[in-house]
């Protein structure tokens, strides 16, 4: 097996290791990379992950409070012409049976 | 949220404390420099048992795969190891010592080095699927 052939299985073996590296921009085998422990990069990956979650929510929240304030739940609700034709005639039947 | 994804998946204990004869050893995790070395000596130990470099006696009658991974994790974990027992070489040990050796090996240091790969391995799915089921 050569080096090549190493790498290639470490990586397939260990993806966080490769995401944890890419991440940072740390070179395989570095002094980094050999201090770090497993432990250490799916923490990191778990928190990472986790926090985009959250900010991601946030941001979504943030976007629905915006756009209720500026009415746009209101413009949501458009209806066509064909829409306001036939509420028009069931309103007209209702008055027609009274 | 958290708390709840590290429950899930089942850590070893951070430390392991075997006994090899006298002497006491506490293995740590290893780091991810330790897990490199002990991969390189086993392909490198793979490669001089192809090429009938290590001695024969102790390693042809019991599990050769098992008995390099062994005095790889070993050579990187206890690296004081072949001093403690008063050997030359690991590769050079009676049958019977080698037998004990991978005794330990197999019924300690390796599920416990296992449950760990598991558990980093097992994170990463745990956390994932924890994301998309919201």
């Amino acid at each position: 097996m050569n080096l090549k052939q190493f790498v290639i299985e470490w990586n397939l073996k260990n993806p966080l290791d490769r995401w944890w590296r890419e991440k940072h921009k740390i070179a395989f085998n570095s002094k980094q990379h050999r201090e770090i422990t497993p432990v250490d990069i799916v923490f990191e990956f778990v928190e990472d992950k986790l926090y985009n979650k959250s900010v991601e929510r946030e941001t979504m929240n943030k976007k629905k409070l915006e756009d209720f304030e500026k009415g746009k739940w209101i413009k949501e609700q458009e209806i066509n012409k064909e829409q306001e034709n036939q509420l028009l005639d069931k309103l007209v039947d209702s008055f027609k049976l009274s | 949220m958290t708390d709840q994804l590290i429950r899930k998946v089942e850590f070893p204990t951070p430390t392991l404390v075997i006994n090899i004869l006298q002497n006491e050893y506490t293995l740590k995790w290893p780091d991810t420099g330790q897990f490199i070395d002990i991969e390189l000596k086993k392909v490198a130990y793979a490669k001089q048992q192809n090429d009938g470099l290590i001695a024969k006696a102790s390693v042809e009658s019991i599990n050769v795969s098992f008995t390099i991974d062994m005095i790889a994790t070993f050579h990187v974990l206890i690296p004081q190891l072949e001093r403690d027992i008063n050997t030359p070489s690991l590769f050079k040990l009676p049958l019977q010592q080698n037998a004990h050796l991978l005794n330990i090996y197999l019924r300690k240091i390796y599920p416990w080095l296992k449950q760990l790969y598991e558990a980093v391995n097992d994170s990463v799915i745990d956390t994932e699927d924890e994301i998309k089921g919201e």
